[in-house]
This record gives C-alpha cells, structure tokens and sequence, in this order.
C-alpha cells in the first residue's frame, strides 16, 4: 500500500484534500480505468466503515452523558397532547357551537367541522389504497391498510427494501397513513417531499389531492390550501378536480 | 461554558475538547426544554426526544468534521434547527445535512427559520443495508485496530500525531499499525460476497 501512488491519491480525494483539477483528472481517469474505480468504491467502503467507528463512538458518549443528564436534571414526563387537547376541544366544540348558532359564517368554520368534511372527501374520492393485481413488496402494507392498521402499516414501510419502481408510491402509502392517524405535520412533510421528488402526472395527482384533504383538514395551512385548490381546479383534467370542487364548496370558500 | 468558548472546543482538533462542547449541547437545559416541546407536537412514534437529540448531534459532528458548518450562528440554534428538521420530516433515516448555499442573517437566529435551509440527506434501503454489514466486518477488527482507524480518520492525523497518542515510538509504527489494520478492513471488505466491486 506505501508504493501505491493511487492509494494516496484515492486517501486524498475522499477526504476532500484534493483541488479541482486533482479531483477531476481523478474522476475522468476512473471513468476509463475499472481497476481504479473499483479501488475507489473500495475506499469509499473503508472510509464509511471509520466514518460509522466515529459516530458509534460519539454514540457511546452520549449514552454515558445520558446517565449523567438523568441524575442532574431528572426527567420531567412529556406531557402528551392529547390528554389536555382533549380538554381544550370539548371546551372549544361548546363554544363552537354556540358561536355558530350565531355565526354560521366562512372563516369562522374551521377546525372540526372541516376536518369531518376533509376526511368524507377523502373517503368519497376513492383516492384510498388499492394493491395490484401482481404481487409486490408493498402487499404487507396493503393489507394493513385494508385492516385499517396504519401504525403497523407505516412500520412495514420503515422495514421493507424498496426499489426505484415502488419508492415513490411507498412515500404516498405513508402519507396516506399519516393522514388517517390525523398525523398532519407529518403527512404535509411526506407529501411535499414526493411532490419535490418528481413523481408520475398519476401519483403527483394523488399527493395533491391528499394535500389539499390534511391542508383542510388540519386547518392551518389555509394559504396553501388555497393556493393547491386553486392548481387542482384549473387543471381540467385533474382526476380530483370534482371532488376538490365539492371540497371547496363544503368548507365555504 | 460560554458561546464562545463552546463554539472553539466544537472546531478543536482535540477530541477532548470537542467531547466537552458535546457534552455541554447534549445536557443543555436550553436545548433540552425546547425538544420537549416539540415533541408536543410532532409524532416522534417510537422515539423519544433524547433519541433525535443524538441523531442531531451525530449530524451537527458530521458537518463540523466535513467543514460544511463554521459555526457562523449560535450553536444551540444551529442545533435546534436540525432537530425540528428530523421532527418534522418523520425521522427517517438521515445520513447527512446538507445546507443551503446562502442562509441569510435573519435566519441564523432562529432554530425555525433555520431549519427551512436545511436538506435531509436520507440513507437509502441499499446504504442502511450497507451499514448494517459494515457494522458487522468492524467488528472483526481488534479494538486496537477500531482505535487506530479511528483516530486515523477522525482527524485525518498525521501518523506521528497517531504515534504520540498511541505511545508507539515512531511516526512509522504508527504508519505500519494504521497500514496492517487497512489491510485487514480491506481484505474483511474485499472477501464479503455482499459487497459489489
């Protein structure tokens, strides 16, 4: 390995010692020399390999750090939502409704009300997940989503070996997941990250239409969510433009 | 420790200082309350907030290594932004943080605003597999071995500064123990089926 002029050079180059020019000549020589790239993917292994030592020890630290963080600060519980959102929206619905017996007006109409109509449409649009006829590795996660189990559907997906061809509509699957829990940071995240993904006219559809539903639904979004029904609504031959027309109509906009 | 003081052990050479800076991001109360919060209203699912601390340390170390982040803003802020990006795009798997080419000022005083220039960099099923049987092959080398590769690349040190904390007598034992245990990681890679070349 020291009369291994490549070696070096190869060392130099993965830890982004190297100049333009270097990396360039190195890059166009591997190009045309298998034997030179296949000695580059083997450093780059090697490196990955000390990359994991340093992060596994940085692990180990923390892990030491966390014992002494438990005595010197002790916990306090993380107050799950929930428990009090809960609370908030029984005392929230009873002035709902009085403010809407008075104030059946747009804007006001937020909340619960258009999270029901968000996910009717939802249901009504037949958008849900359908599996192929042809076997596939996303069948566990089908069938999960039939049994209504989104949770475990949503950990099938953390634990299968997807594929350039399934990679995408996984991310839906997910997102379509995320929805029904009423996970909604979560969905919009995952759903502008396949938007941003280049996805198929078929599945960027979909993830539009799923986007503007937990835009609604959640009831925070309302620019976005104008600005989504506004794209689905002029694009004639949207698959979801009726059902974004009906959406629109029921949430008062 | 101070802003400063913390920012300088971050950038150190010396793994012991950078470790003390760590330490005190890890335990700050600062940084701690605001994931808590957070944690309020993100799904963490099966995690719990500690868990995306680490991972967002893990990557802030990644970024100070590769020079990617000169600490420009305040480091905690710098931190709590990394954390609201794992929290809010679901926590998958992230290899590295990549950031944007120009972060204006305003941003850098924000964890939220912050976090809008950032890029997950997530690991794919191949790359996590991959992991998984690197993970393995290390662990097939001595712990000599682990230690002199480590220190061999975290710093990407000379081989005297390897010698002198190993204690060996010469730049060039240690040049040969770095050397025997490349070999060896070399020849675990090279012999694993699972491994294409």
């Amino acid at each position: 390995m020291a009369n291994n002029t490549n070696f070096d050079r190869i060392e130099a180059f993965l830890f982004g010692q190297t100049t333009t020019e270097e990396t360039q000549n190195l890059e166009q020589q591997a190009a045309q020399d298998a034997t030179l790239a296949a000695e580059i993917r083997r450093q780059e292994l090697e490196h990955r390999a000390m990359e994991l030592l340093v992060r596994d020890d940085l692990r180990s630290q923390m892990a030491a750090w966390k014992m002494e963080k438990a005595i010197e600060q002790p916990a306090t519980p993380v107050v799950q939502l929930k428990a009090s959102r809960s609370l908030f929206y029984r005392i929230a619905a009873a002035a709902t409704v009085t403010l809407v017996l008075g104030f059946f007006a747009r804007g006001l109409f937020f909340g619960n009300s258009a999270e029901s109509l968000a996910l009717h449409s939802l249901e009504e649009s037949g958008v849900g997940a359908r599996s192929s006829a042809a076997a596939t590795a996303l069948d566990p996660v089908y069938a999960a989503m039939e049994r209504q189990d989104y949770r475990t559907a949503i950990d099938q997906l953390n634990n299968i070996a997807l594929s350039d061809n399934n990679r995408q509509t996984a991310a839906l699957l997910r997102a379509e997941c995320h929805l029904r829990l009423k996970e909604y940071g979560a969905a919009v995240a995952a759903l502008n990250q396949m938007l941003r993904s280049n996805p198929s006219d078929d599945l960027r559809e979909k993830a539009e239409w799923l986007l503007l539903v937990t835009y609604v639904a959640d009831g925070q979004h309302h620019t976005e969510a104008d600005a989504l029904f506004g794209r689905i609504l002029g694009d004639e031959g949207h698959p979801f433009r009726e059902s974004a027309r009906k959406l629109q109509e029921g949430v008062g906009k | 420790m101070s802003p400063d003081n913390l920012k300088t052990d971050l950038l150190s050479t010396d793994p012991n200082r950078r470790n003390r800076a760590f330490a005190t991001l890890y335990k700050s109360p600062v940084v701690n309350g605001k994931i808590r919060d957070w944690a309020k209203m993100y799904n963490l699912r099966d995690k719990e907030p500690d868990d995306v601390l680490q991972e967002a340390i893990i990557l802030l170390d990644e970024l100070l290594r590769s020079g990617r982040f000169r600490a420009e803003s305040r480091v905690e802020t710098f931190l709590l932004g990394i954390c609201k990006n794992l929290m809010r795009d679901g926590l998958k798997k992230v290899n590295r943080i990549v950031l944007h080419d120009t972060i204006p000022d305003s941003a850098l005083y924000s964890a939220d605003e912050l976090a809008d220039y950032m890029v997950l960099s997530e690991l794919s099923a191949a790359e996590q597999n991959r992991d998984v049987v690197l993970h393995e092959t290390m662990k097939k080398l001595t712990d000599k071995c682990q230690e002199a590769l480590r220190l061999y690349y975290f710093e990407q040190k000379t081989m005297q500064q390897v010698a002198d904390e190993r204690q060996l007598s010469s730049a060039d034992q240690a040049k040969k123990a770095v050397f025997r245990c490349r070999q060896s990681l070399k020849e675990l890679i090279g012999n694993d089926p699972r491994f294409q070349f």
